[in-house]
């Protein structure tokens, strides 16, 4: 079940997408962000649609992999389309007694679903293509503007880094901390909301004590090798930026930008 | 009744590019009151068969038996398994989360469904098998004990549950050597006083080798070879085991570096006081020509003065 977790998952690859400058993909996945929102029509979502997906084909990666990538918000998706469909008012198309479901109601929901599918499985594509020390460096890169006002820019990509990072361990440490309570006859599945809030306490109290070890740990071994901020820092790996890059950036934005003037 | 292994394939997350087979084919027996050692290098599945042993990891159905219960049965009794398979992951101090000893270590016989006085009277017996003191530790905090003591509590929290058989996945990982002669003392003594089985897994040959009745090597998801110590690690199989990139214990290694110079030890030889006991009567056959069985006919060992000296000393 944890396995299950794409959020942040990189798998490396050789394509087109996977070797795309970071900054060209996280400014087009914001983008297209923008553009599914300003976008109102449904030929317009079939447009970015299509994107996503001709964008998934060049990745490469198995189609079930982006899939999966969503099926965490799924839950949210089924509660915006169940609220819209018996909120909105306008014209009955189903119901039972006071609960009317309206045509406007499936429309809107079905809207913001399609919405929220494509952003996270944009997004998801950026994350699966992308190593996590790249995608910081993006960051970085655009938060610099922001230096000026104060913001710590290679600070949080250095914190997003870190917690992208430890994703993965953290949950492979759930894991085994559940199976270790498990061993010890623990019955975490089982039971009403209370009793099951009450049998996470012998995972949750290891895993907090382990977080804080490993965050010393961590802190510790940065400063032994002289880790002081931003100022200054030099890159081993500094990111290139080709016209390949470039094409694929504007080619992208004039897209998003034809899709969202024409479907407004 | 043994725990029985039949033919135990596993692979992680099947289906996805992350796919890794861990077992391939895996079969084995674990007597009762038997102290096996599980060894392997890393990667070799260890752990994974180890979680399949209590039902962690859900077997196929057919494939685990303990003591005649198929594990992999739907509908089957989970924590039945549990209660007899105690198993001690790695660094299992990791898992102490309640504010006191005691009540970490009565943590599983309370799942069990113990009374709270008949949980406590578990945690105290089981301190003081693991060889603490139930009343000198009980009141204070899991975390504020040494990393030792923490070891032994979280292995009392599974004696507690009062297991038949023990599966201890690497436990002397990241003591000092006195930390861990203590602990294999310890297991041992579970293993000679409370008839437990004990299945130790490790990648040290060095810890099974004086312990283990029989050992079982993994390598790549598959049983490479299993037999009593003497036979898995006799001289004929130690490249391989070396190919394994597994140390070979200290007194084989003495044997085969003393082989090599001409001398003629048996090359089952693997136990620290089996090697010295060899060694002396070698020496002493070599002193005196003739008398000697093995030694006798062997002139053109080259450095013929060297096992005097070597030899001479021990045999005094």
């Amino acid at each position: 079940m944890l396995r299950d977790v794409t959020l942040g998952q990189y798998v490396p690859g050789r394509s087109p997408l996977h070797r795309t400058d970071a900054r060209a993909k996280l400014l087009a996945g914001l983008c297209l962000a923008a553009a599914l929102f300003v976008v109102n029509a449904w030929a317009g979502y079939g447009a970015l649609a299509a994107y996503v997906l001709a964008m998934a084909l060049v990745s490469g990666l198995p189609l079930g992999l982006v899939v999966r990538s969503v099926r965490p918000v799924l839950w949210l998706v089924a509660l915006t389309v169940v609220f819209h469909g018996l909120f909105t008012p306008g014209t009955p198309w189903a119901g039972w007694g006071p609960f009317q479901i309206t045509v406007e109601g499936l429309d809107t929901a079905g809207r913001l679903a399609v919405r929220l599918i494509l952003l996270v499985a944009g997004v998801s594509l950026v994350t699966l293509t992308t190593s996590p020390v790249a995608l910081a460096d993006a960051l970085e890169w655009l938060l610099k503007p922001g230096q000026r006002l104060g913001l710590p820019a290679h600070e949080i990509a250095m914190m997003m880094t870190i917690a992208l990072r430890f994703v993965p361990t953290l949950l492979e440490e759930l894991e085994r901390i559940v199976k270790a309570q498990q061993a010890r006859g623990a019955d975490l599945e089982t039971g009403g909301l209370l009793r099951r809030a009450r049998a996470l306490l012998p995972v949750l109290v290891p895993l907090f004590v382990g977080t804080f070890r490993r965050a010393e740990d961590l802190a510790l071994a940065m400063e032994a090798r002289g880790w002081r901020g931003g100022v200054g820092r030099t890159r081993w790996r500094a990111p290139r930026w080709a016209l390949g890059d470039t094409v694929a950036l504007a080619g992208s934005l004039l897209f998003f930008a034809w899709v969202g003037w024409r479907f407004r | 009744m043994p725990i029985v292994v039949k033919d135990l394939h596993y692979t992680y997350n099947a289906g996805t590019p992350w796919a890794v087979p861990a077992l391939r084919g895996v079969s084995l027996t674990v007597g009762d009151g038997e102290f096996v050692g599980v060894i392997g290098p890393m990667g070799a599945g260890k752990s994974t068969l180890a979680q399949h042993l209590n039902g962690l990891l859900r077997p196929p159905p057919g494939t685990v038996w303990v003591d005649g219960q198929d594990v992999g049965a739907r509908e089957g009794d989970l924590l039945a398994v549990r209660r007899r398979v105690g198993l001690v992951f790695q660094f299992p101090e990791r898992q102490l989360f309640a504010e006191t000893v005691a009540a970490d270590v009565a943590f599983g016989p309370r799942n069990l469904g113990l009374a709270p006085d008949a949980a406590a009277e578990r945690a105290r017996v089981a301190l003081g098998m693991v060889g603490l003191d139930y009343e000198a530790l009980k009141d204070r905090s899991p975390f504020s004990l040494s990393g030792g003591q923490q070891r032994r509590v979280a292995l009392a929290g599974v004696l507690a549950m009062g297991p038949r058989y023990l599966i201890l996945d690497e436990p002397t990982a990241g003591l000092d050597p006195a930390g861990r002669r203590e602990l294999l003392g310890l297991l041992a003594r579970l293993h000679r006083e409370q008839g437990l089985a004990v299945v130790l897994i490790t990648h040290h040959l060095e810890d099974v080798v004086r312990l283990a009745q029989k050992v079982v090597v993994l390598a790549q998801g598959r049983v490479a070879m299993a037999g009593p110590p003497a036979a898995v690690l006799g001289a004929a199989r130690r490249p391989q085991l070396r190919a394994l990139g597994l140390d070979v214990p200290v007194a084989a290694r003495l044997v085969d570096e003393l082989n090599r110079r001409g001398w003629q030890l048996p090359g089952h030889v693997v136990r620290e006081e089996e090697a010295v006991a060899a060694i002396v009567q070698a020496a002493a056959a070599r002193r005196a020509p003739g008398r000697g069985a093995a030694e006798g006919p062997d002139p053109a060992a080259p450095g013929g003065s060297r096992p005097a000296a070597g030899g001479g000393d021990p045999g005094a």
